[in-house]
Parts: structure tokens; C-alpha cells; sequence
């Protein structure tokens, strides 16, 4: 298949990686070819994260710039760690939700405001899908699974690997959460084929 | 891919390896005996992967430091079978001195020692290369590209090692480690010798100087003799251009794909061998071309060594590298890297994605500033909390009472709010460092922190010339009883733990070490915990306080039912108002602001430690 990049971002605990093992293991199902970067750093204590998925022949492991052609953010201001990636009118996929720490819980002017993030993001493309993942993890019963809506969003708008593949590898990574996963990812998924059509 | 397949039989399933991974199953197929290490990012995961693969049919442990680990890796190679010794950059230093003298003496089974440096220092610490080592030891380094390489070279550096006879070391960085792809796996064999070891101290003593210098002249033939076992491991290919690149390691990706991307047909030497360098190759791809470039990240190691082969050459080359410029001394490499060198050679030509100033600017100003703190309920905040009202009630202020730091998690009390921790050299340095500011003569209390992971690793020395000299002191040892920052390993000193290992005690040691003054404390208890501190602090001797409870995680991890905490609002005084609010003074990320501006505490992650109903004067917990 045609190279295609994406870019996962969010903060350490919030499942970024589990996203991008969910990606890998259905591409390999599918005999897609794919290559996973995995960036940690000091994320479990705060900080943050980012992945490559590369599906189709590549040989960096990581992402020229300019050359992602999705993103998909767990956190709506961690869009900013990753844009750079994405190359011109490239899809958005992210979370509306927001996840303050230390210094802007003491001073939330700290934050940026959403207004400035979208018009940030418009500097690259108009493309941007935000999704209420918190709102719709909570809705499917497990405030965790901010990650599985953003997959199931996101997988509404691919071709290369159906959600036979990506619910399979849900439930191959994880047995003990995956009906709580698989509801969330259905949420997200059914949100997002709506918000295709009301376009 | 589930870790459980590391060992898999199933030749014909398609499995997702990572640098580490792929490491992991080399050694397993090369039929290895045993695999010990210490913890360190980004070497850990291969011993993690390991550990949690079952029925493997041969010892894998983590060893108290990264010395006894390759030395306990040298008996076992002595005695004949196989076994593999991991590390991160770090550890290599505190091994080196082990690792330097079995290069020279030799080994019997193949010994294959792992080193994993980090550059741009992902997870900090000295951004060092590696390389310089297999020179100053005379030693054979490979250097895989990829995952699959990454497998293939662990597999056949065992061979290596026992064509050679000499410890094999195989250098991967952090991007490695760090990435997956579709790997094929070998067959796993299996290796059943009976050990043995014979008397020979002109190979295993460091019998006086004529020995130890045949011992080098042996090293030195041996380093020849890998050479030529592996001069496929570092291909060149030669096509009509007159611009080379030589690669080493990983950066053969970035270029691959660079060169892809503008269908451009460079000559390339890729090199899968630090040392020793394949200098023929290198002289004939100079002789074939007139500008060269050399990707390597970090020191310029083969840069220097072309530099000193263009000499041989009969018409001039150009060397693009670091010494002269543009690629530089520090940091990682990347594709986007590549590619501007590859604009500097080719000009316009070349693809460049399109990075606007304004979204750069943009960028920057959205990165939003965020903490590394402790876990929510760590012990460790309790200590440093208590640490800090306790230097305050001694009518100290903050910048008149130094405390030495150490690895670990404990080193986050360097961070707000607590700003405690002054230094972090190494493992084991608070203590000795704190001993040198005294000598130096400083006059009021000197504390040295250090976790009980990295007290095992290689404080315990340090206790002991302490105590020798009587310097006066004070030490807490935080013992959460894992080797937290890295992952919740264990180490000699855990609990619980394992049914057949000896736990060792912290406080048996200390008194061992002749030091009366020490006591053993819940930190969560700050009552108790702030006059041990003073009084240990006030004490004209050495005093050691065990500050000790479980780390969170592994103890939540056990946890059937969930409690938490509550903050009152009507009681709170609201964020903004409160001057010490239990926010700006503890840092937990579980304590957050509500819409009306007084704290919250989020009941899905406290693990109600109590701190917070502590700090709060306003009782509103």
C-alpha cells in the first residue's frame, strides 16, 4: 500500500502508546506493512508522549516533517507537540479534552484558549475533527478510554485497515478491558460517521 | 504482540519486535545461559521482556549494579556457556572497569555485552558515546540498524565471541530501542554443555607485566580476527556518483529514506561495526569519489579516522561531518537532519517540507509548561514535604542547608515545589558528595538523599567511609522498596518479593556500617517524621533516617477496593486565596481546580495518603 503517517500525541497515561500497539497489531494482521516509534521520555510522571505509526515501506522510524498525514491527539494542546509533522491540509483527529497540571491549575491563564489553538491549527489545515472523547468515555462507561473514542473516531475515516482488524487487535492487546474499550471505540466511531454526514 | 511470544517456537507468525524485543529473542536463539543487567532507559525493556516470557529454560535476573552483573555474566562465560549483560550508557561506566580487564583476559562462552546510549538524552544523563569504549577496551562493538538487525547481530555475536574468544559489545540507541516492526525469527537453539574451568593465570590473573601485556597484544589479534568475520556487516555500494555517505547504526534509515525521497544514487557505506572500522572500504570508497558526508551521531569517530585516510587518497575529498560542520556534537539525528545536509550538497533540488516561522512561533508559545512530579501518593512527596517544614523549624533558610540528590525517583524532590534536591552526579554520589562538602568545611547541616535501589547499586560504600571518618552527615535513604523510575524493578532489598531470595535490610546495613543514630520511619506519618528529621539533622554524628513505605503504584496495584480523599468546599479557601493551599505545596496531580476555584480532589486516581488533610489548615479535607 501507499506509505501513509500518522502521528499520535497526547501525556504519559493517557494510552497513547496502547493506540499506536492497537495500529501495529492490525496492520500485521491485514499483512500491511508497518513501523512503530514509540516516543516516551519522563511521560509517566507527567509528561509528554508521542508515537509514529507508519504504515506501507518506510525506513526512518520516525516522521519527516511536513510528511504526516494525520494526526491524532489525545489532549488538545499536545496537537502543538506534533503539528510540525503533519504536512499541509493533513487531518486533525483530537480530543476536545483538555488535562492541566501543576502550573496552569495554579495559574489557568497558563493554558492556551481553544480559539487560539484552532486558529494555530488553521495555519496548517482546515481539516480539524475535535471530538468530545471525554464526554463520549464517559458516556460508554470507562473515563479511561479517552484513547479507544479517538481510535474508533479516527478508524471512521480510513480505508487501509477495516474495524474487523482494529477491534480484533483491541482485544489482543488487552483481554481484561475489552468490552470497556470496544464500547468506547464504538462511541467514538459512531460520533464521528454522524458528524461525517451532517458535513 | 504480546510479550509472551518473545519465545515462540512459531517460526511462520508475524510478529511486531522492538529494538529490545528483537535483542532479547537473538539471545534466546543463540541459546544463551543466562541474561542479568540493571536497569536503565532504554536498556531495561530487553531483560522486562524477558522476565515476562515463560518457560525460556535459562536464569534471567537483575543484578545489584551493573558491575556484578557483567561479572556474574563472566563466570558463566568462563565456566563455557553463553550469556548476554545489559546496561544503558551509564551502567557501562560503572561496569567498565570489570568489563576492560575480562576484554583482555578473554572469555569461553560467547559473552556478548549490550550498551544502549541515549542521544539528546531522552532520559537524561550524560549524552556520551559508547564507541569510545570498544576503543579504550580493544573491543569488537556492532552497531544494528534496525530491528531485525538488531536480532540477527545479538544472535551471531555469541558465535563471534566464541570464534574470537573475547566479550562481543553491541550498541544500540534510544530510536531502537524505542521501534517496532515485523521481524523474522530464527530457530531457537539449544545449547547443553557442562561447565567447566581450568587453571590458567596467565589469561585469567593479571599476572605481572609481561602477562598483562601479552593479554593486550591478544586483544589487539582478536579485534583484527572480528574484522574480517564480519566484513558483510558493513556493505559498500558503489554507483556513478561522486558523493559518498557513510552511515553508522540507525542513521542508515534516515539517509535511506532521504536519498528515497529525491531518487537520488549516492555511493553509501553502511557500517554495521564500530570497531574495529573497515579502513580498506573506507579508502576505497574515498578513492571512488570527492565529497563524502558522515552520519554518526554523537563524536566524530569514523569522521576522524576518514580524515586520516583521505590523506592516503590521490586526489582531494571533501569531508562533510561535525568538525568542520554543519552536523553537530550534540543531540540525535533524524531524517529532517539528513535532508538538509543532502540541500547543502545537491541545493534546491532537494524536497524540503515547508516550516512556517509563524506556526513555529505559534508552537512554541502553546507548549504548555508541565511538572515532573512525584505519582499521586508517592512517599516520596511525604519525605521531601517533611524534609522542607523540618529545615524551616530548625530556623534554616532553603539555601543555607544543602542536600546532595541522587538517581532515581527521588531526584524529582529537585523539581517544584519542593526544590530540594541540589545535585545528581551518579549513582551513590549524595552520600560521598555530602561527606566533600563537609570536608570542605560548610558549617550547617549537609543531607544527602538517596533512594534504596540506588543505595544497594552503589551507596553503600559511601555509607562506609562515612561512618569510618564520622563525618557528621545526615542520610535518608527513601525506601519505597522497588527500583521505581525505571519501572518497578526489584532489587536485593524488595518486599515482598521472591520466596527463595534472601531480603536483604536496609537498617541491618547501616548498623553494620557502625552508625547508631538511625531510625526507621513512615513518612506518611509527618507527625512522627518531621522531630526524627530534626533530630537526626541536629545531631552532632552521622545519622541515617529510613524513610519507608511501598511505592503507590505497586502497592495500588494489589489494592482490591479504592479510596480517596474529599475536599469540603465550603471549608476550602479557594486556590487563589489559600497562600499554602495544598496544591502549590505538594504538586499532586490528583488535586485539582474545581470550577469555583477551590481544590477537588479526583477520586478515580488519590489513593488518600493523607498528605493533603495534613497540609490543609483550613480542615477542609
Amino acid at each position: 500500500m501507499k506509505q501513509y503517517n500518522l502521528v499520535l500525541s497526547g501525556l504519559g497515561g493517557q494510552g497513547v502508546m496502547t493506540v499506536s500497539q492497537v495500529f501495529a497489531t492490525a496492520a500485521l494482521r491485514k499483512n500491511v506493512q508497518v513501523k512503530l516509534f514509540e516516543g516516551t521520555g519522563i511521560s509517566q510522571r507527567g509528561g509528554s508522549v508521542l508515537s509514529f505509526v507508519r504504515f506501507g515501506k518506510s525506513s526512518s522510524p520516525k516522521i519527516p516533517l511536513g510528511r504526516g498525514d494525520a494526526i491524532i491527539s489525545l489532549e488538545i494542546s499536545e496537537v502543538a507537540s506534533v503539528i510540525q509533522y503533519l504536512k499541509q491540509q493533513g487531518q486533525i483527529w483530537t480530543s476536545s479534552g483538555t488535562i492541566h497540571g501543576y502550573y496552569t491549575k495554579l495559574s489557568p491563564e497558563l493554558y492556551p484558549i481553544q480559539d487560539d489553538i484552532k486558529a494555530m491549527i488553521r495555519l496548517k489545515t482546515t481539516h480539524l475533527h475535535m471530538i468530545p472523547a471525554d464526554r463520549l468515555a464517559q458516556e460508554a462507561g470507562s473515563a479511561q478510554a479517552v484513547n479507544m473514542v479517538m481510535l474508533g473516531a479516527f478508524s471512521s475515516s480510513i480505508s487501509f485497515l477495516n474495524t474487523d482488524s482494529l477491534t480484533w487487535a483491541i482485544e489482543e492487546i488487552n483481554k481484561k478491558f475489552a468490552t470497556a474499550n470496544l464500547n468506547a471505540f464504538w462511541k467514538g466511531y459512531e460520533f464521528a460517521k454522524k458528524e461525517r454526514v451532517a458535513e | 504482540m504480546a510479550v509472551k511470544d518473545i519465545g515462540t517456537h512459531d517460526l511462520k507468525k508475524p510478529l511486531l519486535f522492538s529494538g529490545n524485543q528483537a535483542m532479547a529473542r537473538g539471545a534466546i536463539e543463540a541459546g544463551v545461559a543466562l541474561v542479568t543487567g540493571y536497569p536503565g532507559t532504554p536498556s531495561t525493556y530487553l531483560i522486562e521482556a524477558l522476565l515476562k516470557t515463560s518457560d525460556l529454560g535459562f536464569r534471567v535476573e537483575w543484578s545489584i549494579n551493573e558491575k556484578v552483573a557483567f561479572e556474574v555474566g563472566t563466570g558463566v562465560s568462563w565456566a563455557g556457556l553463553r550469556s548476554l549483560v545489559t546496561m544503558k550508557m551509564s551502567g557501562l561506566n560503572v561496569a567498565s572497569d570489570a568489563f576492560l580487564s575480562v576484554q583482555y583476559s578473554g572469555t569461553n562462552g560467547g559473552l556478548v555485552l549490550y550498551v544502549a546510549d541515549d542521544p539528546n538524552t531522552y532520559y537524561g544523563m550524560v549524552e556520551q558515546d559508547s564507541r569510545h569504549y570498544a576503543r579504550l577496551a580493544a573491543a569488537p562493538m556492532m552497531t544494528p540498524s534496525s530491528p531485525q538487525e538488531a536480532l540477527d547481530y545479538t544472535r551471531r555475536a555469541f558465535d563471534l565471541s566464541e570464534q574470537i574468544g573475547r566479550p562481543v559489545m553491541i550498541l544500540i540507541t534510544t530510536a531502537l530501542a524505542n521501534t517496532s516492526e515485523s521481524v523474522t525469527l530464527g530457530k531457537i537453539k539449544s545449547i547443553k554443555r557442562k561447565p567447566s574451568f581450568e587453571f590458567n593465570i596467565a589469561r585469567y590473573a593479571k599476572a605481572g607485566p609481561a602477562a598483562c601485556v601479552q593479554q593486550h597484544k591478544d586483544t589487539l589479534s582478536a579485534l583484527e580476527q572480528f574484522g574480517s568475520l564480519t566484513d558483510d556487516l558493513n556493505p559498500l555500494t558503489l554507483t556513478e556518483s561522486r558523493i559518498g555517505f557513510i552511515t553508522q547504526g540507525i542513521t542508515w534509515n534516515y539517509l535511506q529514506e532521504a536519498v528515497h525521497l529525491n531518487n537520488l544514487k549516492p555511493c553509501t557505506l553502511k557500517l554495521g561495526v564500530a570497531n574495529p572500522l573497515p579502513k580498506e572500504k573506507i579508502k576505497t570508497l574515498l578513492s571512488k569519489i570527492d565529497t563524502v558526508v558522515v552520519l554518526e551521531e554523537l563524536e566524530p569517530i569514523v569522521e576522524e579516522t576518514v580524515l586520516a585516510l583521505r590523506a592516503e587518497v590521490d586526489h582531494p575529498v571533501k569531508v562533510i561531518g561535525k568538525i568542520h560542520g554543519p552536523l553537530s556534537l550534540t543531540g540525535d539525528y533524524n531524517i529532517d537532519v539528513v535532508l538538509s545536509v543532502l540541500q547543502e550538497i545537491y541545493g534546491d533540488q532537494v524536497l524540503r517540507p515547508e516550516i512556517s516561522d509563524d506556526l513555529s512561533r505559534q508552537v512554541q508559545a502553546f507548549k504548555v509548561k508541565r511538572l515532573s512530579t512525584f505519582c499521586t501518593g508517592c512517599p516520596h512527596r511525604a519525605t521531601f514535604y517533611a524534609l522542607n517544614q523540618t529545615i524551616e523549624k530548625l530556623g534554616y533558610k532553603k539555601k543555607d542547608v544543602i542536600i546532595t540528590g541522587d538517581i532515581g525517583c527521588t531526584i524529582l524532590g529537585m523539581n517544584e515545589p519542593f526544590q530540594a534536591c541540589w545535585t545528581e552526579i551518579c549513582m551513590g554520589s549524595s552520600i560521598s558528595l555530602a561527606q566533600g562538602f563537609k570536608y570542605a568545611g560548610i558549617k550547617n547541616p549537609v543531607i544527602a538523599t538517596i533512594g534504596d535501589g540506588t543505595f544497594f547499586h552503589s551507596g553503600i560504600p559511601a555509607l562506609l567511609n562515612a561512618s569510618h571518618s564520622r563525618t557528621n552527615v545526615t542520610i535518608i535513604i527513601l525506601d519505597n522498596y522497588w527500583a521505581a523510575m525505571t519501572g518497578m524493578q526489584p532489587h536485593v532489598g524488595t518486599k515482598p518479593y521472591s520466596e527463595d531470595k534472601r531480603i536483604i535490610m536496609i537498617e541491618e546495613i547501616v548498623r553494620a556500617a557502625g552508625i547508631e543514630n538511625v531510625r526507621r520511619v513512615n513518612p506518611y506519618q509527618i507527625k512522627r517524621m518531621i522531630p526524627i528529621l530534626m533530630e537526626a539533622i541536629s545531631s552532632k554524628e552521622i545519622s541515617v533516617v529510613i524513610s519507608e513505605a511501598e511505592c503507590t503504584i505497586q502497592k495500588e496495584r494489589r489494592r482490591k477496593t479504592r479510596v480517596s480523599l474529599k475536599v469540603r468546599p465550603e471549608k476550602c479557601a479557594g486556590l487563589d486565596v489559600c497562600e499554602h493551599s495544598c496544591m502549590k505545596v505538594l504538586g499532586c496531580p490528583s488535586i485539582d481546580r474545581g470550577e469555583d476555584g477551590k481544590a477537588y480532589i479526583d477520586p478515580t486516581t488519590c489513593t488518600a495518603c493523607g498528605l493533603c488533610h495534613h497540609v490543609c489548615s483550613y480542615g477542609a479535607v
